[in-house]
């Protein structure tokens, strides 16, 4: 049944039919084999994938980071950066990593965040530093946009692991702050080798300028996290609230968004929105007769066998496997269909399911980055015109930047559980 | 004035595209207004979790059209597109063949999950509104969906005809 179920399923990708009709079509094959077939519970258990309040947190998150680039908020966020960090050599190298960073705790898409602040910051970047370097800088930073919180993938792992998706949050902070460390430090010796000039001496005045200038937009991280992290409201519900705060900075207090703009965001991030959700409704239909047909148990006898009880190297093989996965699919459904899979497995093992979701996020943000199907470098190629074998040859040492944080994170745990641990609920 | 298909088709999409629009900032104004209404009135919007959810399903059902539309549901083409240009459409052939296959049975499942719904009189519990309302959405999704896949499967043909006869 295994073996039937990834033949139908791979065949029916490599073939290009989208994804969530490859799982259409393997849940109709599954239920065949069972001879138990019922279009009707099909589209009852895809329904009820779809139905959920805190799958709504998706659309909110997607719609406030629109309007944020729209809206002039993150160009703000990128001179705020340059001001504070604009006087080391290469400095604006690190102000794209921290502007990301900012981003991150506002918006849940790596996607978002990529162009967000690379359409900033790269017309500066190319003019004085490295093109492809630069590139390369700003697309892998954005991948952290997923990664501290708040997080669509975040959300989605949540939903179907059946855990709390403000403790996840909470895991990310660390291994989020960890990548965008350990980018600058990979551009450092970047910088240092080409000898790139500063941007003048640190400006006290320009600094508390830039600082009010973006202090609506440097607060909202914290408004997000600190009303969901106090129980002020629900992950959704913060969603909700930063898309209307960011719509009221936006056109009140930049006066940058226009009212005519509104159709264009909201359609844009509608279609977003159900791109993603059409795969969590198949994904969950499958899941359903994946689920009745046992396949979950034989892949948890396989890897089980493999690893032979030792959780340092399951881990290891769930990481190697994950990165695989990445470089061909895309985050999301890669998220949906492995993750029903291995999280028996992982329960097994007695592996917390926090600390197996953030690893299995960062892991994935990874994968966006890999040729030959990487949405964010493809987004990255978008901004800076840079074809994509010249800006993935680039983007390799940061990619491989990554992989050792994620494997610093996999084997010291405490890295991601110790602030989900503080909180109680 | 004459108005041809493909005005009529532009107009469809356009059609659906504002009603996403619409559907969303509404969501958005029902779940804000619960939150405001729990702090400022101290009284939770026993609907709004609901109405909001429902309309969400829409949203996506609705979504997943024009993302077909226009191609952009979440998929692989690197592999078909190794092999040399003929080989590639016939590939995209089969593939087309294969979601509308998809889309018959979710359109076929729709339709009696829709029925069964209706029939039972089956009913969410803070809001008078039949389920089968929200089911609706599928039938009506699946059709649309099957309509779009066999233009793009005439379009697909055309392309392989003319490769063929480039090629020989």
């Amino acid at each position: 049944m295994l073996t039937l179920f990834l033949v139908v399923l791979f065949s029916l990708v490599f073939l290009s039919v989208p994804i969530a009709f490859s799982l259409i079509v393997t849940a109709i094959v599954l239920m065949f084999v069972m001879d138990s077939f019922s279009g009707a519970l099909m589209i009852q258990n895809m329904v009820r994938g779809v139905d959920s309040f805190p799958l709504m947190a998706i659309p909110f998150f997607i719609l406030s980071g629109e309007i944020m680039s729209h809206g002039g908020i993150s160009k703000r966020l990128v001179q705020f950066s340059g001001s504070i960090l604009g006087f080391v050599k290469g400095g604006l190298g690190y102000a794209a990593v921290l502007a990301c960073m900012i981003f991150a705790g506002v918006s849940g898409s790596a996607v978002a965040d990529t162009s967000a602040i690379g359409s900033m910051v790269y017309p500066i970047m190319k003019e004085k530093y490295d093109p492809e370097k630069s590139a390369a800088l700003f697309t892998a930073a954005g991948c952290i946009g997923p990664i501290i919180p708040p997080s669509i993938p975040m959300i989605l792992f949540g939903v179907i692991a059946n855990v709390s998706i403000v403790k996840l949050f909470l895991g990310g902070i660390i291994p989020g702050v960890l990548i965008g460390i350990a980018l600058m430090i990979g551009w450092y010796f970047h910088s240092k080798k080409m000898n790139y000039p500063s941007e003048g001496k640190f400006s006290f005045r320009n600094a508390i300028k830039s600082t009010i200038g973006s202090i609506w937009a440097l607060i909202l991280p914290g408004i997000i996290l600190g009303g969901i992290v106090f129980g002020f409201f629900t992950p959704t519900e913060a969603g909700v609230i930063a898309t209307v705060y960011a719509f009221f900075v936006s056109f009140f207090i930049y006066r940058e968004l226009k009212l005519k703009d509104m159709p264009k965001i909201l359609i844009m991030s509608s279609r977003i929105t159900a791109v993603v959700m059409l795969v969590v409704g198949a994904a969950t239909a499958a899941g359903y007769f994946i689920t009745t047909a046992q396949i979950p148990t034989m892949l948890m006898d396989t890897l089980t066998s493999l690893s032979s009880g030792n959780v340092n190297l399951l881990m290891i093989y769930i990481n190697i496997l994950l990165l695989i996965v990445g470089c061909v699919m895309d985050l999301t459904p890669a998220l949906l269909i492995l993750g029903p899979m291995l999280l028996p497995l992982v329960l097994k093992n007695g592996i917390d399911p926090i600390y197996f979701g953030v690893v299995m996020v960062v892991n994935l943000c990874i994968g966006l980055l890999t040729p030959p199907v990487g949405t964010v470098l493809f987004v990255g190629c978008g901004i800076s015109k840079i074809p994509m074998g010249r800006l993935a040859r680039a983007i390799a040492i940061n990619i491989l930047i990554m992989v050792a944080v994620l494997f610093l994170i996999t084997f010291v745990p405490g890295l991601i559980t110790f602030i989900p641990n503080l909180v109680k609920r | 004035m004459k108005i041809t298909f493909r005005d009529f088709h532009a107009g469809f999409v356009k059609g659906i595209n504002y009603l996403l629009a619409f559907l969303l900032a509404v969501i958005v104004i029902i779940v804000f207004s619960n939150v405001l209404s729990r702090y400022l009135l101290n009284a939770s919007l026993a609907w709004s979790d609901e109405i909001s959810r429902m309309m969400f399903i829409w949203l996506v059902f609705l979504g997943a059209i024009i993302a077909y539309v226009n191609n952009e549901h979440l998929g692989l083409d690197i592999f078909i597109k190794i092999f040399p240009k003929k080989t590639t459409q016939v590939f995209i052939l089969i593939a087309d063949i294969v979601v509308f296959f998809s889309l018959t049975i979710v359109f076929k499942g729709g339709i009696d999950m829709t029925v069964d719904s209706f029939e039972s009189g089956w009913v969410s519990s803070a809001v008078p509104i039949q389920y089968g309302y929200i089911y609706l959405v599928v039938p009506i999704s699946a059709a649309l969906m099957l309509i779009e896949c066999l233009l793009k499967f005439i379009n697909d043909i055309k392309i392989a005809v003319s490769l063929a006869k480039g090629g020989a």
